[in-house]
């Protein structure tokens, strides 16, 4: 249980203003996607809310408590892996364990459910250079839940994904939070990936990034994510998401899809 | 891509069939020039077998292996910690990378008629000539090993929280190690340099001095015993640093 406040946040670098004026409040257990084209500062934003990169105005909270430094209840998803090269894929999962002060064998013990879980039983002796991307992604993935955080910021975390394995992902996280629910923000790049996901939709645009829609996704809970991409309503939310990002004159060219990027 | 095709018997051919290559040529040299230019091989190696029986290898070696250790051993112990820090910290980066390049640049060699006039004609001063050729490459690999660490992983660190002890444990050094390691192999090569520089303008002892010895005698497979001797130290140190390097960094793949 963890409520996250994003309030007026602006990032500058330099003179480039990556978003301005940025507000929105993610209630305790809910799971709430960010969706905008390539640029509009998704990351930036996620960075400055796990507390590893300083806002230039406003201010992030954490069930009331202002953001300077990273949280121990709260962990990213990077969208580039980052895993260890010189650790083996049991030990990356295990390493947020590790960091909480549990020996090697114990943090191991605690992270094996969850190599399984993301499908990488039998690899868990291997490195990180032996893997293909999507299972890179997956043990960065892994190595998020592993922790148990109360809240969880994602960044195109099924990104590497082929469709099939993404679409596969999606149904495994939609499962993992259905049984532990979590205050989750995720980043995508796909209105589908966002809509079979999220409690709610927030939708943002370039030049300077800012937020200009949040769409409630009506789906019930627990979900199921095929019973809900032929459902006649999907279609009517992604058009009126499709529409929302084509404003965007950036968004030509990164073309948010039905498998995204 | 072809090295990585090359299978490790082709590889032992072709070091061995190089090696013939060169010894004939030694030979076809040594032969046709007259054992005033070039000794044969195997006249090299009569001469060096009776220097190590009359026991002035050893005299002379000792001398020379106590201001490698000393020297070098210095150097590498100052040199990785100094830059590990060097390179991670950012005013002392700005404030020693001038300073360093500069020493780094100077051929060291021209330092050492006045480290000698400075310090004296002893053991002290070669000690010092060996830790400087040691030191400077150690440093400068390991702060820019360090300074090429991925910042990335410096930041997934930190975002699950850890402290600067922790970072420079699972990241900072693991990263840099391939490029310590090839510091320290830059830096125990350059300590040989520097020994046998030392024993040559500092004279009197050692090994550099044994193979002046014998020059001045004419007597050049003598001389060539010595030097045999230090190429395949080199050689071995580097080939030791090497495996270790692979056995520290199985992450790296077939190398
Ligand atoms: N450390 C940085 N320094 C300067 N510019 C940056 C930095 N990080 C991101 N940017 C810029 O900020 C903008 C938003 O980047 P990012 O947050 O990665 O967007 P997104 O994740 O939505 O694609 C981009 O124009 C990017 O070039
Ligand atoms: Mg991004």
């Amino acid at each position: 249980m963890a409520h996250v406040d994003i309030k007026d946040l602006s990032k500058h670098f330099g003179t480039l203003t990556v978003f301005d004026g940025v507000d929105l409040h993610v209630d305790d257990n809910e799971f709430v996607s960010i969706l905008g084209p390539s640029g509009c500062g998704k990351t930036t934003l996620l960075r400055i809310v796990a507390g590893i990169v300083e806002a230039t105005a406003g201010a992030v909270l954490v069930d009331g408590e202002t953001i300077h430094k990273p949280r121990p209840d709260m962990t990213l998803v990077f969208q580039n892996f980052r895993l260890l090269p010189w650790r083996t894929v049991e030990d990356n999962v295990a390493y947020g364990l590790r960091l909480q002060g549990n020996s090697k064998a114990a943090a191991r013990e605690l992270a094996q459910p969850y190599v399984q879980l993301v499908g990488l039983e039998g690899r868990e002796k291997e490195y990180p250079y032996q893997l293909s991307g999507g299972m890179q992604q997956r043990v960065g993935l892994a190595r998020a839940l592993a922790i148990q955080p109360e809240i969880l910021l994602m960044d195109e975390p099924f990104g590497a994904l082929d469709a099939q394995t993404r679409e596969l992902m999606q149904d495994e996280l939609l499962k993992i939070w259905s049984a532990d629910r979590k205050t989750v923000l995720f980043v995508t790049h796909s209105i589908d990936e966002a809509i079979v996901l999220s409690d709610r939709v927030v939708m943002m645009q370039s030049n300077p990034g800012r937020i200009v829609d949040v769409i409630r996704v009506p789906f019930d809970r627990p979900r199921d994510a095929t019973a809900i991409r032929t459902d006649p309503r999907f279609a009517t939310l992604r058009a009126e998401m499709w529409a929302l990002l084509r404003q965007d004159p950036l968004a030509g060219d990164s073309a948010p899809g039905r498998t995204g990027d | 891509m072809t090295d990585r095709e090359l299978s490790a018997r082709a590889v032992v051919g072709l070091r061995v069939g190089f090696a013939l290559v060169v010894l004939g040529a030694w030979y076809l040299v040594a032969l046709t020039m007259g054992d005033l230019f070039l000794a044969p091989p195997h006249a090299v190696l009569a001469s060096l077998g009776r220097s190590v029986e009359s026991g002035e290898f050893l005299k002379y070696l000792g001398p020379t292996a106590y201001i490698l250790a000393i020297g070098a051993g210095l150097g590498v112990v100052t040199g990785v910690p100094a830059g590990l820090l060097i390179g991670r910290i950012r005013w002392l980066y700005f404030l020693t990378e001038a300073p360093i390049n500069i020493f780094y640049t100077t051929p060291l060699v021209a330092l050492i008629p006045f480290i000698l006039v400075i310090v004296g004609f002893n053991y002290q001063s070669k000690i010092l000539i060996v830790f400087l050729f040691t030191v400077l490459p150690v440093v400068i690999n390991t702060s820019s090993g360090v300074r090429t660490v991925d910042a990335d992983l410096v930041e997934l660190s930190r975002s699950f929280c850890a402290t600067e002890w922790t970072v420079w444990r699972d990241v900072i050094v693991p990263g840099s190690l391939p490029a310590i390691v090839t510091g320290l192999r830059l830096g125990l090569i350059h300590a040989l340099v520097g020994a046998v520089l030392a024993d040559f303008y500092a004279g009197a002892s050692g090994f550099g001095y044994l193979i002046i010895l014998y020059s001045n005698r004419f007597d050049i497979a003598g001389a060539l015993g010595p030097v045999l001797v230090l190429a395949a130290t080199g050689t071995a140190i580097a080939a030791l640093l090497k495996s270790a390097q692979r056995r520290l960094s199985p992450w790296q793949g077939a190398p």
